[in-house]
């Protein structure tokens, strides 16, 4: 009985600490027309702390949507176009000497900033690459002898342009787990589309001002971090991730000779972080199936290698997904 | 006188006795004798044969009589109709060859054979296979050879197969399967048998309850519900010909507070337990008889209670 009225005043908790979201969310809606999943995906990697890896044509919104954050949390942010020449020091900073002082001196790189907007990560040597993914997970940085924790909450929103392959360095299957979500975006619909061509036309666009900050989100991250996970659902999410490793054991043999590789534990764990934060937006403080199928796709159309036989096919790793989800039995 | 007498007699004996000896040799001659033959030609290529036939006599000439170095006997046969004895002879020896049958001779010309002339001739090839046309026999030898080898391959790949599938390798035939809601209610009346819920079994209670609710609607309507979640399975219900504002309703309830019981710890009231089988029973009845209209089930009023 003690359980039940925990998860009860957890409940209520919840409910009344998220109301934040839907304040956040009309605050990003006031200048971002559609993309909804996108808004949606950001703020699953702020509360449960990932990163998020968004693939999509260029001029969909992806820095106004996170500027538009940055500025919602009164946070810094910063915006780096990933070039062929750029250097780990570009991005982390450097020691340069000082004359006057005879001395050298911290000069941090742009990734000391809230939200991180990685513009085009591909096209960045490995080096550079590692230098970021390497952040993203320590989050800290080494310059010289000294190591600087980076600020929370600290989000990498990076981009990857799909239908350039020439003159880019795609990322390894090991850095791209890093990536707690893969949000594919996609055009506008019609009627958006004309809304934002009547915005931009008209200068209709709204002032935002900051309605919470950097400790409000680090506040409610420790609150997501209390949703209850029933294990039955911790057992609908290892049944899921184990399918992407052994179809054969879900009646998926077909998939068997598709799939290289499965999600890893990173991803069940990404999985059930990202089902709680999904609960937590919807402000409720239990996770149901529902959460883990809401975000299942994002978390693990990365981790699911594909075989040369499923690219020869034209099979899709978001198919496989598909496929696992609607097999694998709901609790 | 007496004494001359004697003497005249014995050298009349000393003269006479060789004659009488000649007379007594030529009565112990043999006789040969004659037969009565034909010959199917007298004249034959090297090699060839021709039969004498020798029609039925009281004795047949021997094949020693007929044959000599130069004709031999192939093959003798009697036709034992009409007693005629045949010899089918050949020769190897170019020329004329006497035959002698009994008291009578006959001659046999052997020719040789034409020689070629391989200067003015081509060399040719050796003659190929000739093709025959095949006979309703061997065609179908062949057939059921055919028929027999697929027949073994099919039960060679059905036996596999049901080996596979662990499946019988034969299987005797079973009582048609119940009606889904019959299932779906003896599960149910099973459920309040157990009595889970009085055990403190509460989240199995629900498990149990909305699984069977579950897999009746997969069963009943075709909704894979036992993979789909609580939004998905009512959005897929809504468009079933069993859906009605009552039962989208009812089913609403009970997978939600069932979810509630799985998921978030819920503790519904002891009353609530029954009235969620109540539902769940009304709801099948409700659905089964929207999906048959014309189905009058005595076995469904027996099951539920």
């Amino acid at each position: 009985m003690e359980d039940f009225v925990n998860i009860q005043e957890l409940n209520e908790r919840i409910s009344r600490e998220s109301a934040f979201v839907d304040a956040l969310t009309i605050e990003l809606r006031k200048n971002i027309v559609g993309q909804k999943h996108m808004i949606e995906s950001l703020m699953i990697g702020l509360l449960s702390n990932g990163h998020i890896l968004l693939e999509g044509v260029p001029g969909l919104a992806k820095t106004l949507t996170i500027t538009s954050l940055a500025n919602a949390i009164d946070a810094k942010f910063s915006r780096i176009q990933f070039t062929p020449d750029l250097l780990p020091a570009d991005l982390l900073g450097t020691m340069i000497y000082s004359q006057k002082t005879e001395s050298f001196n911290v000069k941090k790189g742009p990734i000391f900033s809230h939200f991180i907007l990685a513009d085009e990560i591909n096209r960045a040597p490995a080096k550079v690459q590692s230098a970021l993914l390497e952040a993203m997970q320590e989050r800290q940085v080494t310059i010289g002898e000294t190591t600087y924790r980076l600020d929370e909450p600290f989000l990498v929103m990076a981009t990857q342009n799909p239908i350039e392959q020439e003159g880019t360095y795609p990322l390894p299957e090991a850095q791209v787990d890093r990536f707690m979500l893969k949000v594919v975006i996609t055009y506008p619909q019609k009627e958006e589309e004309r809304l934002i061509l009547h915005q931009q036309m008209t200068g209709a666009t709204a002032k935002q001002h900051p309605i919470l900050t950097p400790a409000d989100i680090i506040k409610a991250r420790d609150l997501v971090r209390e949703v209850y996970m029933d294990e039955k659902i911790e057992n609908y999410i290892t049944d899921i991730v184990f399918a992407t490793r052994f179809p054969e054991q879900y009646q998926l043999s077909k998939l068997k000779g598709l799939i290289s590789y499965g999600a890893s534990p990173r991803g069940s764990i990404n999985l059930a972080l990202a089902s709680k934060a999904y609960a937590f937006m919807r402000r409720r403080g239990y996770v149901i199936p529902e959460d883990v199928r809401a975000i299942a796709m994002d978390v693990l159309r990365h981790r699911v290698g594909l075989t040369y036989e499923a690219e020869a096919e034209n099979v899709t790793s978001e198919e496989i997904v598909n496929e696992i989800l609607n097999r694998v039995d709901v609790p | 006188m007496r004494f001359e007498k004697m003497k005249k007699i014995f050298i009349l004996l000393i003269i006479l006795l060789p004659l009488g000896a000649k007379v007594f040799a030529q009565d112990s001659l043999p006789t040969v004798p004659h037969y009565s033959f034909r010959l199917d030609s007298t004249t034959i290529m090297l090699g060839d044969q021709t039969v004498l036939a020798v029609e039925k006599g009281p004795v047949y000439p021997s094949l020693d009589d007929l044959t000599n170095h130069d004709v031999v006997a192939v093959r003798q046969w009697m036709d034992t109709a009409d007693g005629t004895l045949y010899t089918a002879l050949t020769s190897f020896e170019e020329g004329e060859h006497w035959l002698h049958i009994g008291a009578d001779s006959v001659l046999l010309t052997v020719n040789d054979v034409p020689g070629v002339d391989t200067t003015s001739t081509n060399i040719r090839d050796i003659a190929g296979i000739m093709s025959q046309p095949y006979t309703f026999g061997e065609i179908a030898r062949v057939v059921l050879f055919v028929w027999l080898f697929w027949a073994v391959v099919a039960a060679a790949i059905l036996i596999y197969l049901r080996i596979k599938r662990r499946k019988p390798l034969i299987s005797l035939p079973q009582a048609p399967p119940l009606p889904p809601d019959t299932r779906a209610l003896q599960r149910l009346e099973e459920l309040r048998q157990q009595q889970l819920w009085q055990q403190g079994k509460v989240k199995e209670y629900y498990t149990e309850l909305t699984d069977t609710v579950r897999v009746y609607l997969e069963e009943a309507c075709g909704i894979q519900s036992t993979e789909m979640t609580t939004d998905q399975t009512l959005d897929a219900f809504h468009s079933s010909p069993a859906s009605g504002s009552e039962t989208e309703a009812s089913l609403r309830q009970i997978l939600q507070a069932a979810d509630m019981v799985k998921f978030a710890k819920s503790q519904p009231q002891p009353y609530q337990h029954d009235l969620a089988l109540g539902q769940a029973i009304d709801f099948i009845k409700t659905t089964w008889v929207a999906l048959n209209p014309k189905t009058d089930n005595p076995d469904t009023e027996n099951t539920a209670s």
